[in-house]
């Protein structure tokens, strides 16, 4: 077999192709980290087994919850933009401009408390951990990766 | 003025019951500077009398607002907006002061001090951040009173996928220098509103959103301290339509104010396209208010603007807005061309 000689234009193409592979590999198995789906969590210590999806979408607009009273308070997970962008979508069913505008609103015309958000996983597992009964949400992969949390339930696959 | 601060050190000194952890602090501010590229005056803030003219001035629309809410006991919150206006030389006005009594999940009752709740943006009027433009369209939101002491009950279900709000609320309002009355009218007023009772609800979803409003009261004015107006009915209606298409922003406004036993009849209407490249979001407005009887008082202004989002708590804003000031005997403040660059911030 005869292989393309270093600097030759076939062996940069090739390069190119593996690079580019590579970078295909890379990208294909990101996006199934992301897409692993998406889990409610939180801490080990909590004492919150069942969240309704009524009450998880209310609680995240700054409203009380309508059965699970004895959750303290969300916290906004912006570690990972898919998988808040899914968490919008598939839970709250609004674009990201729609629920900034109702949580603006709610904070400032009815008194509501402002949500938490925080930007970095190990920041939110350490919140998490140290204020039982609040809520937040995170991709089922990243979850798995935090022993000191729990997870809920499922919110979407 | 004197009730509400006391009711402020009522809370303050509630022994034992609220501590430091119980506060919450949340903020907002505008800062806005505008110069007019024609004409002679620009009324950018009708209630607070914010005007611009030839020269570049930063007050007319500037506004801090900082939101304290404590919590007294499990269902009883204490709220208070604290707002300084430069349009108000920056005096520290309190805005809201109420306590929001939540009875179940889905209803709460507020007392005390409120925005009045008659245009879709009146209470968040201030809140620039919330809306795209540098203010709500002014001829829209040329009304007299914005507040007033009272009860308001909220009851907010999810109706569907929709998300609903039903407000009742009752009140009174007694301001003993209307400042926009006496701008305009260069005579003192005092303009009192009494049985306010008005209803409002919304629905809304991410895509649709109505808003129905409603409120009747009745007018006592006196001018110059010569009662103009007892006990005179007055009404006020209106419809919003807001449409999120994808990028494309619809939004809409049409009010109407009846004061039939002096034959007063006013409309306003606000139509506004906008469409959101990421983060910035350039848009177009119409708004017009005209006036039935006895006076003609008609004006309408074209907004031309772009917002662009920094982050999820900032935002820079441009418009430029001109106004036509078409009537022939109660011209407000005449035609006028204003250009205005903005800051809006939340905390």
């Amino acid at each position: 077999m005869k292989l393309p000689r270093p600097h030759s234009a076939t062996y940069r193409l090739n390069q190119l192709l593996i690079m580019a592979l590579l970078l295909c590999t890379f990208s294909i198995s990101n996006s199934f980290a992301n897409n692993s789906g998406g889990v409610l969590v939180t801490a080990k210590s909590s004492s919150i087994s069942k969240v309704t999806r009524k009450d998880i979408r209310r609680i995240f607009l700054g409203l009380p919850p309508l059965q699970n009273t004895s959750i303290n308070k969300p916290i906004l997970n912006l570690s990972d933009a898919l998988t808040y962008r899914l968490f919008l979508k598939n839970i709250m069913f609004l674009t990201e401009g729609g629920y900034k505008r109702k949580l603006v609103k709610r904070v400032f015309r009815q008194g509501a408390d402002s949500i938490l958000t925080i930007h970095s996983v190990t920041e939110l597992s350490a919140y998490l951990l140290q204020h039982p009964n609040t809520i937040s949400f995170m991709s089922a992969d990243e979850a798995r990766k935090h022993p000191s949390l729990v997870i809920i339930q499922d919110l979407w696959q | 003025m004197g009730k509400i601060l006391l009711l402020i050190a009522f809370i303050a000194y509630l022994p034992g019951q609220v501590s430091a952890t119980d506060t919450k602090v949340t903020g907002f501010a505008s800062m806005v500077a505008g110069a007019m590229t024609a004409g002679d005056q620009f009324l950018a803030d009708y209630p607070n009398t914010g005007v611009y003219d030839k020269d570049l001035s930063f007050s007319p629309d500037t506004t801090i607002g900082v939101q304290l809410k404590t919590r007294l006991f499990d269902d009883y919150q204490f709220v208070t907006q604290l707002l300084s206006r430069g349009a108000n030389d920056f005096e520290t006005d309190i805005d809201w002061a109420y306590i929001n009594y939540t009875v179940n999940s889905e209803i709460s009752l507020q007392i005390g001090r409120k925005r009045l709740p008659l245009y879709y943006y009146s209470d968040f009027y201030e809140l620039g951040f919330a809306y795209y433009w540098i203010r709500p369209p002014s001829d829209n939101y040329t009304w007299q009173i914005s507040n007033y002491n009272g009860a308001s009950l909220f009851y907010e279900p999810e109706i569907g996928n929709w998300d609903a709000l039903f407000n009742l609320y009752l009140g009174r309002e007694d301001d003993d220098n209307n400042k926009l009355l006496t701008f305009l009218n260069n005579t003192p007023y005092h303009e009192s509103w009494r049985n306010i009772i008005g209803f409002v609800s919304e629905l809304s979803n991410d895509a649709f959103e109505t808003r129905l409003t409603l409120m009747s009261s009745q007018l006592h004015r006196e001018v110059n301290n010569v009662v103009q107006s007892d006990g005179v009915a007055q009404m006020f209606y209106g419809i919003s339509i807001n449409m999120y298409l994808g990028n494309a922003v619809i939004l809409s406004e049409f009010n109407r104010y009846e004061r039939a036993a002096d034959n007063v009849f006013d409309s306003t209407y606000m139509l506004s396209f906008a469409y959101r490249f990421d983060k910035l979001t350039p848009h177009i407005t119409y708004s017009e208010f005209k006036q039935q009887s006895p006076g003609d008082e008609y004006h309408f202004t074209y907004s031309l603007g772009l917002r662009k989002d920094l982050n999820p708590s900032t935002a820079l804003k441009i418009q430029f807005d001109k106004t036509t000031d078409d009537a022939t005997t109660a011209n407000i403040v005449g035609d006028g061309e204003l250009l205005s660059v903005g800051f809006d911030i939340v905390f």
